[in-house]
């Protein structure tokens, strides 16, 4: 066996994940354990400053609800959520963040991040949730609070560079979590009371629309690989909407936003004849009532009326910034001197102020002779995405909070601690929990604070520290290190170390992950539609896949990273395709589109559709959940 | 203050102008209303003041939101920045969005349908 050495970390509580979910976990959990003397420890698979999903800085914060200003509720929020999830959401946890965030956001101001304000100090709003900030070192700023706050309070550690490849299990019980760095020779076993699962969603779990040349690209983090959904899933936790995968709709190819053009230029998107589909299949709302009678209207939907023209071959689909540009030029055609400080005017904002969130896609239409003032840019729904923070739902299944519970709610939403899923101990935030959509940065920072308090609770009154058998810790460090093993087994039988009748390479693996479920599953390529004879294909494939696995091999330390990381999009896709098969309707067109059963059927499925793996028996159970109503309609909670 | 007062900008009394927002921002109403006028003091004061206290080359104009009485600065980029939302006065009399119908709606979800095809009513 490759020869690491093993290294054993005690701790109380255990967050696992670097991001702005852990990073709240982090700022919250020094606090708490600090006053019952308790210890918090941090790992991380990279480094905190630029971990997760705002690495590389926003423009906005997008929930921000502004309560102590009266400006909306927590009422409006849930509303929203609900709306846009097609009704599928768990109010009781949307809630519980909602009354919460805007404290999360004051925090980041007062750690260091700037925040737009009027001259009255009142923040300036790109949208009714949404604030405008100075936001390239968003994460940096969240990062050295959580850093300061476990570092400085002299409860906590951080652990950078260190991939968990899993949980450790005796029975039913969670007693931490294994892992290597990706540098050195070392294993790392992490005993915890208590885990706090961070480690984000998954992206290339399908074939992305940017692949050959443009591989690694992705709208959402490329690190993000379903680390959380694999943790949870074989801690044996019950998992919810697994189906609710996300498909944004952005610039083709280097996912630029849209979003901000449509502010700036109001570019109409029109397909290739000109027509408006956002006006042309209107009609198509009806079909989806009520939510599609609503405004704003569902982004699911948005995207299928779009993808509507697609399928009747009436793409391309362009933003027209050309006619946005060319109305102005009109205007300005008798004073060539204003045109040109208009355009210069326009050069500054359109350059400097949008596309600094997504340079790749400048550098895409440099390469492709793409100026907007004179040929349209092309839009297009992207490769599907597993995001619980963002417009998805994918998680793990949580308790909400006590006191959000109706008398009803309580039997199904709560169980002790809030954010705890259904393995006692285990704790979930950001995108590992799910059914509490539109959390994005702000919210997932929160659910990190709400999940360490009752984590940190839950250690108080469960005080006793994990015993862990060596054997199984032996095991699992074999199977962990077997692809640095495979690899020097058999890599001298074949003149290319890449390709070899014993093992394969992770990059390969992916490729074949990734062309199951593009093809099967609804990816691209099918135009997002599958069907039960697909989907049960997919499985079939999948189960093949799940053998390859064995024999996956690395090279080195990143590769062996590269392998766990493509075996958790492995586990992600399965509870995907399964959820897709079990509910028997189309409720989200737009995400994905059962062709078998193309229409929304409220009265059987409008529920949750939960699965859970059995790490005992290797079963799957599939299973429903209600929804149901927590905030009642007159009342605003928390304002 | 008066229903109609809501519809001018406090800055300099200019009446708001209707400004149809784009989905994304999920403003409860459908339509805002904003002060577009360019010499507007708050707006004129905003541009230093952005630049002073964000080092960012913007300002924001006056915005009201009718549907929830909420107002708030609205960011802008440049004078001419989304002033090709602004409802043209064609379609503003007696239509959904105008003060009249806006009043009456306040504090409600304004259902699609609704907002569309409804003529305005007290």
């Amino acid at each position: 066996m490759a020869n690491f050495e093993t290294v054993v970390v005690e701790t109380d509580l255990l967050i696992l994940g670097g991001g702005m979910a852990a990073c709240g976990a982090a700022v919250e959990a020094a606090h708490w354990a600090k006053q019952h003397n308790l210890k918090v420890t941090l790992v991380d698979k990279a480094v905190v400053d630029r971990s997760g999903a705002v690495a590389m800085g926003l423009s906005a914060i997008n929930q921000y609800v502004g309560l102590r200003d009266g400006q909306n509720t927590v009422k409006d929020y849930v509303d929203y959520v609900r709306n846009d999830l097609m009704g599928i959401t768990r109010e009781d946890l949307v809630a519980s963040i909602a009354r919460h965030v805007d404290s999360t956001v004051h925090l980041f101001e007062k750690w260091g991040l700037p925040i737009w304000k009027d001259e009255n100090g009142a923040y300036v709003h790109e949208g009714r949730w949404q604030l405008m900030i100075n936001g390239e070192s968003y994460k940096v700023v969240v990062a050295e609070a959580a850093k300061n706050a476990l570092l400085q309070s002299g409860v906590g550690e951080i652990y950078e560079r260190i991939f968990i490849a899993g949980p450790i299990m005796n029975g039913d019980k969670c007693l931490g979590a294994v892992g290597f760095s990706v540098r050195e020779d070392k294993f790392y076993v992490f005993k915890a009371k208590a885990t706090l699962v961070a480690m984000g969603g998954a992206v290339h779990v399908f074939k992305p629309r940017s692949s050959g040349e443009g591989m690694g690209r992705a709208w959402y983090p490329p690190w993000n690989s379903g680390s959380s959904a694999y943790f949870t899933l074989k801690a044996g936790a019950e998992m919810t909407c697994q189906e609710v995968r996300f498909i944004p709709v952005r610039f083709k190819d280097a996912y630029g936003p849209v979003g901000a053009w449509f502010l700036l230029f109001k570019s109409r998107a029109t397909n290739s004849q000109g027509g408006d589909y956002m006006v042309e299949r209107k009609a198509e709302l009806e079909n989806w009532a009520p939510y599609g009678k609503v405004k704003p209207v569902p982004a699911n939907l948005r995207n299928y009326l779009g993808m509507l023209d697609v399928m009747e071959g009436k793409g391309p689909v362009y933003m027209r910034t050309e006619e946005a540009i060319q109305k102005i030029a009109d205007e300005y055609k008798e004073d060539p001197k204003a045109y040109k400080k208009k355009m210069k005017e326009l050069e500054a904002e359109a350059w400097e102020d949008f596309l600094d969130m997504t340079i790749s896609q400048a550098i895409l239409w440099a390469g492709t002779n793409v100026q907007p003032e004179e040929k349209s840019s092309e839009i297009a729904a992207a490769e599907p995405y597993f995001i619980g923070s963002h417009s998805g739902a994918s998680g793990a299944w949580v308790s909400g909070p006590e006191d959000l519970q109706t008398g009803e709610s309580k039997q199904e939403y709560f169980w002790g601690y809030c954010n705890m899923s259904t393995v006692p101990g285990v704790f979930c935030a950001g995108d590992a929990s799910g059914a509490s959509s539109h959390k994005f940065s702000s919210g997932s920072c929160t659910e990190g604070r709400i999940a360490a308090k009752a984590a940190v609770k839950y250690v108080v009154e469960h005080n006793e520290a994990p015993k862990v058998d060596q054997a199984l810790i032996d095991a699992l460090k074999a199977d962990i290190l077997k692809p640095l093993d495979t690899y020097e087994e058999h890599r001298g039988e074949t003149t290319d170390p890449e390709i070899n009748p014993h093992y394969i390479k992770p990059r390969m693996f992916m490729f074949r992950l990734q062309k199951i479920m593009d093809e099967y599953a609804g990816g691209v390529t099918a135009q997002f539609t599958t069907n039960k004879a697909l989907l049960e294909k997919a499985l079939e494939l999948l189960a093949l896949l799940k053998e390859d696995s064995t024999k996956l091999a690395a090279s080195n330390h990143h590769e062996l990273m590269r392998c766990w990381e493509n075996t958790h999009r492995m586990w992600q896709a399965e509870a995907h395709v399964r959820t897709m098969l079990f509910r028997n309707e189309t409720r989200w067109p737009g995400y994905y589109f059962r062709a078998d059963a193309p229409k929304i059927d409220e009265a059987n499925w409008k529920v949750f559709a939960n699965c859970r793996f059995d790490p005992k028996t290797n079963e799957w159970t599939m299973l429903k959940r209600p929804i149901m109503t927590v905030i009642p309609a007159a009342e605003a909670v928390g304002a | 203050m008066s229903c109609t007062a809501r519809f001018e900008c406090p800055h300099c009394r200019t009446p708001l102008t209707p400004w149809d927002s784009p989905e994304l921002t999920s403003w409860a109403g459908a339509r805002q209303y904003v002060c577009f006028n360019d010499d507007c003091p708050y707006y004129v004061r905003g541009w230093a003041w952005m630049q002073e206290h964000f080092n960012v080359r913007a300002s924001y104009r006056h915005r009201f939101d009718p549907a929830t009485g909420e107002t708030g600065p609205l960011p802008v980029w440049s004078p001419g920045a989304l002033k090709d939302r602004i409802v043209e006065r064609a379609e503003r009399s007696g239509a959904p969005g105008s003060p009249r119908a806006e009043g009456a709606r306040r504090g409600a979800g304004v259902p699609a349908d609704q907002d569309e095809e409804e003529s305005a009513h007290a």
